[in-house]
């Protein structure tokens, strides 16, 4: 079966309560058959926050190919075209298999010996002469969770610098952020049976049929199968679950808040609230009440641009959900209000007292495969284990646990976000910037900006990857990693189900594992405990694994009863895993006590439109005592309203075959050719006004740049145009930037974030599009998505 | 309305609208002079749109209280704005940039501390009036005023350390 054409593959149709059948998706190099195979390595996928378990195939100490598993719990034998064709980047010429270091200029080979010498020279330099608050670290969601411990222990019990970010920033910092204001501590309280058991789905700025193509294979089978759940989608595009709804709300970007205010507002109108579980197990249902009643359907369809009965009718497929199952993503986290609105999702479960069994649960679902370990592992800012910054006891324990001066780890304010992080390079207090897996020239707002702060000569820029992104080209030091399936760890998907994944080949050339470079560095740079003992104290991922499940003892993501040996062989398991729970936990608050205790609880909220951080005082005096509290906020205008110059919204995305800024997925044929350039997605009526036809060259400008890409007529909604962000300038002339068309979405992006999980905002932006020129054909566009040619689906 | 006019109140809220009027544009002259710390831009400016609100909704309790506010002043976008924006991207890339900030955001906590203040007066005065209206609106105002402190008591604890350690 071809999966770039046929991307969810056949159906295998359940109802509810039945148990989703399995289905095994294989993928194998051309011309290998599998009595071929020498070895099936154990694994899951790490090209989504699905987390689809699967057995590497490894022939001739190369990988050549992967299984779905079908005992594992999240996907049932099945993979997605990513996870299918996906391996192949392992085997690219491309790879980095030596440190480069820049002399005279230019990034040339050199030892792992002679780059160590350098990193650890010019971090003691730095150190000496403007302390741990001059240096800074930004890595990902893509490394394991032995990396991530290993690094938030070297930076924050070692340097003792607060200047530690992931770029889960951009992906799930408010879906933390908002489980941390409504619940008390991240963690995601459903499980993903919730969505086999539900006769609801609410999903909002969730385009889950490209984002998580076996998830949506699950949703499908429950929406062609008996029982068939109401759907109510909110998008300003056609994507394919839009299409399957039984309301599809097409709002205006930036309106999200305003739509889900006006969905409490017919909650409470209509008496669709559970009273009973609301006054016992929520605080700040007035304060809710109040705020929603100024959100009556007609006001709320003058704001979003969608009609007031589609929101009525919406309202009451949620309203009358026995078992309501609601979800959001980066329509939500990357838009305006990010925060706020997330907290509304979950106060739409909550109001329905729908949170704890079976087939009810809010999803503040992540974006990258481990992101959630980013979290946990506290390579965000979060300390390790969900601790809370500003609870002296929490950093106490922390800092004795590491065996560490509590002064050390640095908890006077919150931690420095990526963007924060970029502004103190910029301003000339960092100088020193070290950056693991990921390609902030490409993936960040507002790219000429990103670039001029990364190319300052006075700013030291080490990068870790396994290819020479945009980014590494401006790096001072570039260092060779292993990935996936060349070492040992462990990550966690985004309903907490912890996964194991082994080595199956040795790393090309001389890369070596992010956790063995951060313990090289650390014992390079002497870093030690308060007994004068390596800081470090393990070697191996699994010694790592042990420390850090020890750290989470008794903390919200409580991984004391899981061993590499019990995640060994069968399926993954969900934290929390304990003596009392050794199979791990489904659900979270199935008693409905959630983690909202002052002195248990993982922060103490901020207030939802500046950020300003709560302190203990406000917290006890809110006094929540284990109830989830229900956050109110207002709609606010976005920060850059379209204007007569700049007359429309963009909004900037993904598609399904590509990840991140396609440093990997850009390097598999399949899928490379199944999306080989940038398009701009107008609505037909807009392209009318402005003479444009499908497959013209456009140009399209912000106030802060120019992309230049053939226009695709889409379904999209009118005054909105889309461009996907995946594409970077690697594989077209200009190397680390743009030269000829300019073609990365962020070249248009504004520098803004949400206050609260500071976020940044890649949904809300003016830009204007003019023609440039006929391009013979269509768009080079996949056409089975949202960005599907209009009139082609129905 | 069962309240008695009471031209002192009258004159308090005046005062106090004055104070939020003044607020204002100190918050957006700190957002423009510091237009490099995007958060700071868009948050003093969405926080100048609040004061400016309130201060419009002081305005019939004035009256009514025998005080006057003056006649409503849409913001204008200065030339001194413009110019500030542009030396704040001059001066972007110096250190110095930090000390500036924390000496405008200590200045600007002690300007919404004296709106606060003004608030909690008016609404002692609107509370001995048996004025149920006026005490809604200072009750929704304190409460943004908290968030004011809250914001930039955060925000200051946050630029302190890099300016003062790094």
């Amino acid at each position: 079966m071809d999966r770039i054409a046929d991307i969810w593959g056949t159906r295998t149709p359940f109802g509810r309560e039945e148990a989703w059948p399995s289905r095994v998706d294989t993928m194998l190099a051309n011309g290998v058959s599998e009595d071929e195979v020498e070895r099936w390595v154990q694994s899951a996928c790490v090209l989504c926050s699905n987390g689809c378990a699967l057995d590497i195939a490894v022939a001739n100490g190369r990988i050549v190919g992967v299984r779905g598993r079908e005992v594992d719990r999240i996907n049932h034998g099945r993979l997605g075209p990513k996870g299918l064709y996906g391996w192949q980047a392992n085997n690219s010429p491309d790879r980095l298999t030596e440190p480069l270091v820049r002399r005279n200029g230019s990034l040339q080979p050199a030892s792992w010996d002679e780059a160590f010498d350098l990193l650890v020279a010019r971090s003691h330099h730095v150190l000496e002469d403007s302390g741990p608050l001059a240096l800074a670290f930004y890595t990902t969601g893509q490394l394991f969770l032995e990396d991530y411990y290993t690094l938030g222990l070297v930076v924050r019990g070692g340097i003792g610098t607060p200047h530690l970010d992931g770029n889960t920033r951009l992906c799930t910092a408010t879906a933390d952020f908002a489980l941390k204001e409504t619940f008390g501590s991240d963690g995601q309280p459903g499980s993903y049976t919730d969505f086999d058991q539900c006769d609801t789905l609410f999903m909002v700025g969730h385009n889950v049929a490209e984002t998580q193509t076996v998830l949506w294979a699950r949703l499908l089978d429950r929406l062609q199968g008996p029982d068939r759940p109401k759907l109510v989608v909110v998008d300003p595009r056609p994507t394919p679950s839009a299409l399957e709804a039984d309301v599809h709300l097409a709002i205006k970007n930036g309106t999200n808040l305003a739509l889900l205010n006006g969905i409490e507002h017919e909650l409470f109108e209509r008496g669709w609230i559970d009273e009973t579980f609301v006054a016992s197990h929520t605080v700040g249902v007035d304060k809710l009440r109040q705020t929603a009643s100024e959100y009556p359907p007609e006001r709320v369809a003058e704001i979003c641009d969608v009609e007031a009965g589609d929101i009525r009718r919406a309202a009451e497929i949620i309203g009358s959900a026995e078992r309501l199952v609601s979800t959001c993503l980066q329509g939500v986290y990357q838009s305006h209000q990010a925060t706020a609105s997330a907290c509304q999702v979950n106060n739409i479960n909550l109001l329905r007292g729908m949170i704890g069994q079976p087939g009810c649960a809010p999803f503040q679902l992540n974006g990258q495969p481990t992101a959630q370990n980013t979290r946990e592992a506290g390579a965000d800012g979060d300390p390790a284990g969900m601790r809370n910054w500003q609870n002296r006891a929490h950093m106490e324990d922390l800092a004795r646990r590491w065996n560490v001066d509590p002064l050390v780890i640095p908890s006077w304010g919150p931690p420095t976000h990526v963007m924060q992080i970029l502004r103190l390079c910029e301003e000339g207090s960092i100088k020193f910037l070290w950056i693991t897996g990921t390609n902030p020239a490409v993936s960040l707002p507002e790219l000429g900006r990103i670039r001029s702060i990364l190319g300052q000569e006075r700013l030291f820029v080490v990068v870790s990857d396994a290819f020479l992104t945009e980014t590494a080209e401006l790096a001072d030091v570039v260092l060779p990693a292993a990935i996936w399936g060349e070492k040992l760890g462990t990550f966690t998907n985004q309903d907490r189900t912890v996964h194991l994944s082994e080595k199956a080949v040795d790393p090309p050339g001389q890369a070596k594992a992010d956790m063995e470079i951060f313990i090289e560095y650390a014992k390079r740079l002497g870093l030690e405990d308060k007994g004068g003992a390596p800081l470090i104290k393990w070697s191996t991922a699994e010694e790592c694994f042990d420390a850090f499940k020890e750290m989470t003892r008794g903390r919200p993501c409580d991984y004391s009863g899981l061993t590499y040996d019990k995640l060994r062989g069968g399926s993954g398991v969900q934290w929390p895993c304990t003596s009392s729970a050794p199979d791990g936990t489904e659900r979270l608050y199935v008693d409905h006590v959630f983690n909202t205790d002052t002195e248990y609880a993982e922060d103490w909220g901020h207030d939802l439109m500046t950020g300003g951080t709560q302190e203990k005082k406000h917290y006890a005096e809110l006094d929540p005592a284990g109830r989830a509290i229900l956050k109110a906020a207002h709609y606010a205008e976005p920060f850059e309203p379209i204007r007569d110059e700049f007359p429309l919204l963009l909004v900037t995305g993904r598609t399904v075959y590509h990840w991140h800024t396609r440093t990997k997925t850009g390097r598999v044929p399949e899928l490379d050719q199944a999306a080989p350039e940038p398009w701009v997605e107008l609505a037909q009526r807009d392209a009318d006004g402005l003479g444009i036809d499908e497959g013209d060259w456009v140009r399209v400008t912000s106030p802060r740049g120019v992309v230049e890409a053939k226009a695709r007529l889409s379904g999209i909604r009118p005054g909105v145009v889309f461009i996907p962000f995946h594409y970077g300038y690697w594989d077209s002339a200009g190397g680390d930037e743009p030269n000829g068309r300019t073609r990365a979405a962020n070249e248009l992006t504004i520098t803004a974030w949400d206050p609260v999980s500071k976020q940044p905002i890649f949904k809300t932006a003016a830009v204007r599009v003019e023609r440039i020129e006929a391009g013979y054909g269509a768009a080079p566009a996949p056409e089975q998505t949202a960005s599907a040619p209009s009139g082609t689906r129905t | 309305m069962s309240a008695r006019a009471k031209p002192k109140l009258g004159r308090y809220i005046e005062k106090l609208a004055d104070s939020l009027t003044d607020l204002g544009t100190e918050y957006r002259k700190i957002g423009e002079r510091h237009a490099t710390e995007h958060d700071i831009y868009h948050t003093t400016h969405a926080l100048a749109k609040q004061c400016e609100g309130q201060a419009a909704a002081l305005a019939p309790h004035a009256t009514r209280h025998g005080g006057e506010t003056d006649e409503e002043e849409g913001p204008k976008e200065s030339l001194l704005a413009g110019l500030r924006r542009a030396t704040a991207a001059l001066v972007g890339r110096s250190p110095l940039t930090g000390m500036l900030l924390l000496r405008d955001l200590r200045q600007l906590h002690l300007a919404i501390e004296e709106s606060a203040m003004l608030w909690v007066i008016v609404g002692q005065g609107a509370f001995a009036a048996r004025d149920a209206e006026l005490l809604a609106l200072v009750e929704k105002s304190r409460e943004e005023i908290t968030h004011q402190l809250m914001w930039v008591t955060t925000r200051i604890k946050e630029t302190a350390p890099q300016v003062l350690a790094a």
